[in-house]
């Protein structure tokens, strides 16, 4: 007696869910079985059936439900915790840390030293300074280099009126 | 329905944005899925909105490359059983799970379709209450295996159950949606 196919391997056939040896037996038998095929072409139709009605059914996604979500989003809060965390976003973090290093290296210029930045007096450093460069033949108000010194050609005049009074009296001396 | 209860969180830019190409391109479907598994506009209103809300909070749980349709599918499914549970309780009655084939043998009558008897009408609406009358999650096989198209494979990861279980619930599933069919034939005539 022939062996019939289930409605179970039927359905299996038409999902393509069988494995090959089975599918090709499947396969085989509905072209010689004509009790099988009128099964198989029963479960075939029940699929076309539901895709049909299916597609008659088949409707546009009310635009209710997109502006309902919006909505809600639009209406939404953050949490506690999440507005924390927001804090520490690159985007807030990163200046608010400059800041606090900024204000930490400034804070004891200015809240610390009420005195103001260290001064000198005017006239003190006119009269060190003039009386440094005086004495220092190479100082920036000589005028003249080292050669210029030695061969006696220097262009500034006050210079070596100046100085070597100093420089004569050393070299006499030794 | 249930996901909107809890307060929404302000959305990132790109929260937004990816809110924004899912309803746009899978709001569709995705409300044509609720309404076949709710057979009822209002609840598929209110279960397509929760699904995206869903969305919207596990948008980065969303794996890319995989099947975003797949992914709202289980998301409905499972909010679908979820408000199942909570309005009656439990969940509606199931046939017991089984595996074993339904064999008919050599000794079962020619197939006779009520199918082939009907008008396109009338077929239409049998075929609506025979649906109606399925549980949740055979409606949900039914729909997802023979108007989606979807694999075993696929629908057991949609439905979180066992390849054996989307096949004993498909087959049991047709079979009830047949004798259903014939059931109001008879009862028409």
């Amino acid at each position: 007696m022939m062996q019939h196919i289930t409605t179970d391997q039927l359905i299996d056939y038409i999902h393509s869910a069988l494995a090959p040896a089975e599918d090709a037996f499947v396969h085989t038998h509905l072209e010689v079985c004509p009790q099988c095929r009128a099964e198989y072409a029963v479960e075939v139709r029940l699929s076309e059936m539901l895709r049909d009605q299916a597609a008659r059914e088949a409707r546009e996604m009310p635009s209710a439900i997109k502006a309902n979500l919006w909505q809600l989003i639009r209406d939404s809060k953050p949490s506690f915790g999440r507005a924390v965390r927001a804090w520490f976003r690159p985007a807030y973090a990163l200046p608010v840390a400059a800041a606090i290093i900024l204000s930490a290296y400034l804070a004891p210029t200015y809240l610390g030293n009420h005195a103001g930045p260290p001064t000198i007096d005017a006239a003190y450093y006119l009269q060190d300074h003039a009386a440094m460069n005086g004495s220092v033949p190479f100082g920036d108000r000589s005028g003249a280099t080292p050669a210029e010194y030695e061969s006696g050609s220097s262009v500034d005049q006050t210079a070596v009126n100046t100085v070597p009074v100093v420089f004569t009296a050393d070299t006499t001396q030794h | 329905m249930g996901a909107a209860r809890k307060p929404l969180e302000p959305p990132t830019p790109e929260q937004t944005a990816f809110l924004e190409r899912a309803i746009e391109r899978y709001g569709k479907a995705t409300y044509n899925f609720a309404f076949r598994l709710t057979r009822n506009e209002a609840d598929a209103r209110d279960l397509t909105q929760d699904a995206f809300i869903r969305v919207y909070r596990a948008w980065r749980s969303f794996m890319p490359g995989t099947s975003f349709l797949s992914w709202v599918y289980r998301i409905v499914t499972n909010l679908y059983r979820d408000e199942l549970r909570r309005k009656k309780g439990r969940f509606q009655e199931e046939i017991p799970e089984d595996n074993a084939p339904q064999a008919f043998g050599g000794e079962r009558p020619l197939a006779v379709s009520p199918i082939e008897d009907y008008v396109e009408g009338q077929l239409s609406e049998s075929l609506t209450r025979s649906l109606e009358m399925l549980s949740a999650d055979q409606r949900a096989v039914v729909i997802l295996a023979d108007i989606e198209e979807y694999s075993y494979q696929e629908i057991s990861e949609i439905m979180g159950c066992s390849i054996g279980t989307v096949r004993s619930r498909l087959h049991r599933a047709r079979a009830l949606l047949r004798r259903l069919l014939q059931q109001q034939q008879r009862a028409e005539r």
